[in-house]
């Protein structure tokens, strides 16, 4: 075991332990930074990863259009809607990468209780949709919108899903009828009576307030057009996104209907704005912490080169080379480092295990009514990524400290007191 | 083997010059032990530190191996490296390491294999008398035992010379006396020079030749 380890580094393990306390210390400022890097990031990651299965769970990894629809207004209705969705459909499926193809009709207009009326922001889908949603729609009162297939499925009783707001600005239970009103694709008004059947809360405010849901055919009958507003694309891995874009683009965007494919993190706009903000402030943290560990490991190295200024005269005297000798401190530091970086690893480590077990919940971020679990995600990748940015940091003090001592005339070091 | 010649030194205090060596000339003689003694201040450390290629910064000429004496960091280290040996007063150990390790250390600059190195550290440790302290470290040993390691270290890679400050100077008597014979025996049989500042009488009986220097100059030479 002893001949596997080269002497360089069992000698660099036997200075590092000369002065205990002070090497200990320096293992805890290194591990603390490396905890504070991996634990900081950890809960970026896990913050964007949560932000991004919420896009992808809300419009799937890929969602189609209309060029422009996404930015600019119709005219009418689904005036700027896709014509052969189905056939659209049919040749997304045909692909292995694709798990499911959703189409969504977005509407607004009035709903009234007959009494009382609001405005709302309508969604046409299908009921398949909500089995993708997950945590991200919290059915509070009655159920989702029942598939044709359903036993329980009525034609003649359309049925509607209310936010949570909605429903109780207009004082509506599972059972009531609502009336429906909109414009349609031609321009004219219309009405549908729909059944309320389910209630349910999305966890932000402004869309509590004004959302509701119908079965795709009846937004399609409401506004009387067979058009649909997007496809939502929900592929089998998210990692499929950038190829299968590709694929869209290249195979099913015609001139006669020209296709805009957009990437959920161009429209995921809440995560685009956290990513840049998280990004930046872990990006400061970690130069901070960079400093303070250049400054505490300098500081010891300095105090560790005076210490044995004697040593590196002698050394220097028996024909030792500066590169040599400072490669020895070099040594010392960078193991130093991959002991505090372990340490430091293995604590965050220890961290992101308690927080799975304890179930730490955060409070509501801005804008949201629901708080979440508290995680962090341990990427062995920031690991590291941190540890060898704190092995730099520390053999570049370990560097500046030792040229100080092997610079000093070797006749003067010999001396040193 | 080595000869210097018209060697000065001048060191600055303030503005003024002050001289430390004049003139100093002198040679020495493979396998010779030579004493350099002296009052403090009289220029011994200095001499030391110019003829073991530590102060580069004098005047006069020295030749080495019939060869002139490095002028440049990098030829000095070369030839430390190569062919000069050390013993300090303080013994200067490196306190981590054994004393096989220690003694392996200037093999390890020349680039000896480990093998070899650990071969010629432990027979060189046998021939001053610490077989059976190989595996100590410096903190473990008497100050005499400590000085023997700092002379197997030195003569191990069997220097052409082996500059030598104050080596009994940090011992008691009977340490003294051993460390005296020891580098006197290890001198003569390895065919180093050895040079030797020191203030202690014996020691300077004991050399092949004595010079002594006084304010910076020789005042006389002799033979033991």
């Amino acid at each position: 075991m002893k001949r596997l380890i080269p002497h360089s580094l069992r000698l660099a393990w036997r200075n590092i332990w000369r002065n205990q306390r002070r090497s200990l210390l320096s293992l805890l400022v290194i591990a603390i930074a490396i905890f504070a890097i991996t634990a900081i990031a950890g809960f970026g990651l896990s913050t964007y990863e949560s932000l991004e299965q919420a896009a992808i769970r809300t419009n799937g990894e890929l969602l189609l259009s209309r060029p422009g629809y996404l930015k600019e207004q119709e005219e009418t209705p689904l005036a700027d809607g896709l014509t052969d969705s189905q056939q659209l459909t049919a040749q997304l499926l045909s692909r292995d990468e694709v798990k499911q193809v959703e189409p969504k009709v977005l509407f607004s207009g009035l709903i009234s209780n007959g009494q009382k009326s609001a405005i709302y922001l309508g969604q046409g889908v299908t009921p398949s949709l909500f089995d993708l949603q997950g945590p991200m729609l919290t059915v509070s009162q009655g159920h989702a919108l029942l598939p044709s297939s359903s036993p329980r499925f009525k034609t003649d009783e359309p049925e509607i899903m209310l936010a949570t707001d909605l429903a109780q600005s207009l004082k509506l239970t599972i059972g009531d009828w609502v009336t429906l009103m909109s414009t349609t694709s031609s321009g004219a008004l219309n009405a549908l009576d729909v059944k309320v059947c389910g209630i349910f809360s999305t966890g932000v405010p402004e869309l509590d307030k004004r959302q509701l849901f119908v079965a795709l055919d009846t937004a399609q009958s409401l506004l009387q057009s067979q058009r649909v507003s997007t496809l939502s694309v929900y592929l089998q891995r998210s990692q499929y996104t950038g190829g299968m874009s590709q694929w869209v683009h290249q195979q099913l965007s015609t001139a006669q209907q020209p296709l805009e494919v957009t990437p959920w993190y161009e429209s995921a706009f809440f995560y685009q704005k956290v990513r840049s903000l998280y990004d930046r402030i872990f990006g400061v943290i970690g130069v901070i912490l960079a400093l303070v560990v250049f400054a505490a490991l300098f500081n010891t190295l300095t105090m560790s080169v005076t210490e044995r200024t004697t040593e590196i005269g002698t050394l220097a005297a028996m024909g030792a080379w500066p590169r040599e000798i400072i490669g020895g401190f070099m040594r010392e530091a960078g193991l130093l480092s991959l002991l505090g970086a372990l340490v430091g690893g293995v604590a965050t480590a220890l961290l992101c295990l308690s927080l799975l077990q304890l179930n730490i919940q955060m409070p509501p971020p801005p804008g949201r009514t629901q708080g979440y679990p508290l995680t962090i995600l341990f990427s062995i990748d920031v690991w590291l990524a941190s540890s060898l940015l704190v092995l730099l940091v520390c053999v570049l003090a370990a560097w500046l400290a030792a040229r100080n001592g092997v610079n000093k005339p070797i006749t003067e070091a010999l001396t040193y007191v | 083997m080595l000869r210097f010649n018209n060697i000065g030194k001048n060191y600055a205090v303030g503005k003024q010059q002050v001289a430390v060596l004049q003139g100093v000339s002198g040679e020495l003689a493979a396998g010779e032990m030579v004493a350099l003694c002296g009052p403090s201040g009289s220029g011994k450390s200095t001499l030391l530190q110019i003829l073991g290629a530590l102060d580069l910064r004098y005047q006069g000429e020295i030749e080495f191996a019939a060869k002139p004496f490095p002028r440049t960091a990098p030829a000095a280290t070369l030839l430390r490296r190569q062919q000069l040996g050390f013993i300090f007063q303080r013994f200067n150990l490196v306190p981590v390491l054994t004393a096989e390790e220690n003694v392996m250390l200037p093999l390890q600059l020349r680039g000896w294999s480990t093998e070899q190195q650990l071969q010629a550290a432990r027979a060189m440790l046998t021939q001053v008398g610490l077989a059976a302290q190989l595996q100590q470290k410096p903190a473990a040993l008497s100050g005499g035992q400590q000085q023997r390691v700092a002379i197997a270290r030195a003569m191990v890679s069997r220097p052409a010379l082996v500059i030598a400050d104050e080596p009994t100077a940090s011992l008691d008597s009977v340490s003294a006396q051993q460390v005296i014979n020891l580098l006197r025996e290890l001198c003569h049989q390895s065919g180093s020079a050895v040079l030797v500042a020191t203030h202690d009488p014996r020691m300077a009986a004991s050399c092949d030749r004595t010079i002594r220097l006084h304010d910076g100059r020789i005042l006389m030479e002799a033979a033991a």
